[in-house]
């Protein structure tokens, strides 16, 4: 039997068209910051009347929000934030937790931070939809008591409900979204989670929102991506990127990040090293932390002899040995003999060179490592043939110059 | 005047209102079903034939199925498609982001499509909505939806895939375009 073609759109009924059309053009919109949010924002405004800013544990200029379906942001353009004392979490009818911290302003218009954290609410086992409209029918909080030291508006006499929402799993990716309804006005809720790296200041405020993790860093090419874990177990991993990154010591002079190695809890810079780096800068924003450890160049360190078995006359020897000198591995892969001199192959991590032929005299020995795994520094090791015993090559290694680039390193405090 | 025409007038009223109300909505969907292969005058014709079937027939609106906007949109729709396709009907101008499937049996396939929109979750179906029903173009749908052309870019192609897997597992095949 011959199969049907039919345009997918063609097979879709009246009853599904109606209800797929009303969602998308019967609901506000949910778009980003705050033209959505104006008619809550107008409201909250009525009702706050004067913020008293005193009573506000930070307000900062700049700081990083992660905006669900938006992902992380800049908050440059959130001229005031504000972050509770204390979160306020308020219990959602099927048990869940909706946790409220902060809440921003921008020029007349304010809206609140509320976040979700806990998956088991937002997710079934199969990953479906769980919260519709029934789940939070009645579920209602009092503002009064969310926001009982940040504002003095009156907030305790309004009682906020949440009409309903639509929450996804987080392994999909997927956006999340709530409304409120107050005063029988559907309004949609932008969740924002402000982000905090533990253990550094912005610009010397602490914030203390959220405490984070850094679990991973990655490069692109304008961007770093730093890949945060709240402390609070329940709640999303998270990425943040930072634009045209700088190294920034303690001075404040300015170094460029080269290149930022992927590690657990860690954040290892190449530069030259001219002063102890102690954060690194992102637009105006400066990020300082504790660093454990840092390679000094004042340090004594204590060069490996390096002993490579030498071939007989015009004999290729596979040695396949690793070699590590400062932390470099260096794998001498085969060595050769011939009357011109000894060819010693051997590759770096990642990349294989061979080492140009030298003579049978003792003479300098240079290893040129490009595009290791350190990134695209260049590691030169030099050092001597300081003994020729006629069955091995003893290489004494003088100095391990990273001219081009310094390893530092910067672990984030756990 | 009588009561007869008074209601009479206040009809009217009230027509006018809806077609003024709503007259944004409609040309918003036709305008964007019709990009490219209307002129002006189409997509008011249509506009004006959609509005008149809502009040033609305004006893047909059932508010337990959506709003009155709702309603306004798929007829809208359905009256741009249908204009399209009698001004394309000489040439080839595909709609972009059709999908066709290739099946056996039409009730089937119609029970196929119920569970598989099932399975989208509300962002994937406000995208398949704007793009595969109403034929928005990318920009448009990142506006309406409130994220940058890219990101849209990525949510489509990942609904695509996942809509053609959804199909395959009911024996479905998908191919793209009209």
């Amino acid at each position: 039997m011959k199969k049907k073609e039919t345009c997918l759109d063609d097979l879709i009924d009246n009853e599904q068209l109606m209800l797929l059309t009303g969602e998308v053009f019967d609901q506000t919109k949910k778009t980003f910051k705050f033209k959505y949010v104006a008619a809550t924002i107008l409201i909250f405004l009525g009702l706050v009347g004067s913020l008293n800013f005193n009573t506000v544990y930070a307000k900062v200029s700049e700081v990083f929000v992660h905006i669900f379906g938006q992902g992380i942001e800049r908050a440059d353009y959130f001229k005031d934030y504000w972050v509770l004392k204390e979160p306020v979490t308020f219990q959602l009818e099927n048990g869940g937790e909706g946790i409220i911290e902060a809440a921003y302003k921008n020029k007349d218009e304010v809206t609140v931070v509320v976040t979700a954290p806990d998956r088991a609410v937002w997710t079934s086992k199969e990953n479906k939809l769980l919260i519709g409209d029934k789940a939070y029918e009645s579920t209602r909080f009092e503002m009064g008591v969310i926001y009982p030291q940040a504002f003095d508006g009156d907030f305790d006499k309004v009682n906020y409900k949440i009409e309903y929402g639509f929450l996804y799993n987080k392994e999909e990716a997927e956006d999340q979204e709530m409304y409120l309804k107050i005063a029988n006005q559907k309004i949609p809720l932008e969740f924002i989670l402000p982000v905090e790296m533990s253990g550094m200041e912005v610009d010397k405020v602490q914030l203390k929102g959220f405490e984070m993790y850094v679990m991973s860093l990655s490069q692109t090419n304008d961007s770093v991506a730093i890949a945060i874990k709240p402390k609070n177990q329940r709640l999303e991993d998270y990425a943040i990127y930072l634009h045209d990154p700088v190294l920034i010591d303690e001075n404040g002079k300015e170094y460029r990040i080269d290149y930022l190695s992927q590690s657990r809890n860690e954040l290892k810079c190449y530069e030259p090293i001219e002063g102890k780096f102690v954060g690194f800068k992102s637009g105006g924003i400066c990020y300082r932390t504790k660093m454990k450890g840092h390679y000094n160049k004042e340090d004594p360190v204590t060069f490996p002899k390096v002993k490579i078995p030498l071939p007989k006359m015009n004999e290729k020897v596979a040695l396949n040995k690793e070699i590590e000198i400062e932390g470099i591995k260096i794998l001498i892969k085969e060595v050769e003999l011939t009357s011109a001199g000894i060819s010693i192959t051997y590759a770096s991590r990642e990349q294989g060179a061979i080492l140009s032929s030298i003579d049978m005299h003792p003479t300098q020995l240079t290893f040129e490592c490009v595009g290791n795994t350190l990134g695209s520094n260049e590691y030169r090791i030099t050092g001597d043939f300081s003994a020729y015993t006629g069955q091995e090559i003893e290489m004494d290694v003088s100095e391990v110059e990273m001219r081009i680039k310094q390893a530092v390193e910067y672990h984030f405090e756990d | 005047m009588d009561i007869g025409m008074q209601l009479d007038e206040q009809m009217e009223i009230i027509d006018e209102t809806i077609y003024a109300h709503y007259y944004k909505t409609a040309e918003y969907v036709i305008r964007n079903i019709l990009r490219g292969i209307g002129s002006n005058e189409d997509i008011e014709d249509c506009v004006h034939e959609t509005l008149e079937e809502v009040l033609m027939n305004r006893e047909k609106f059932d508010v337990a199925r959506g709003s009155i906007k709702t309603y306004v949109c798929v007829i809208a729709r359905s009256k741009a498609l249908y204009a399209r396709k009698k001004l394309v009907k000489h040439q080839t101008v595909p709609l972009e982001d059709d999908l066709v499937l290739v099946y056996d049996d039409e009730l089937e396939v119609k029970e196929a499509v119920k569970h598989i929109l099932k399975q989208l979750n509300a962002n994937e179906r406000k995208l398949f909505t704007l793009r595969f029903l109403y034929y928005m173009p990318i920009e448009e749908v990142s506006k309406t939806l409130g994220l940058s052309r890219g990101n849209v870019d990525v949510k489509l192609s990942r609904l695509r895939k996942k809509l053609v897997k959804l199909f395959n597992t009911f024996g479905i095949d998908v191919r793209e375009g009209r």
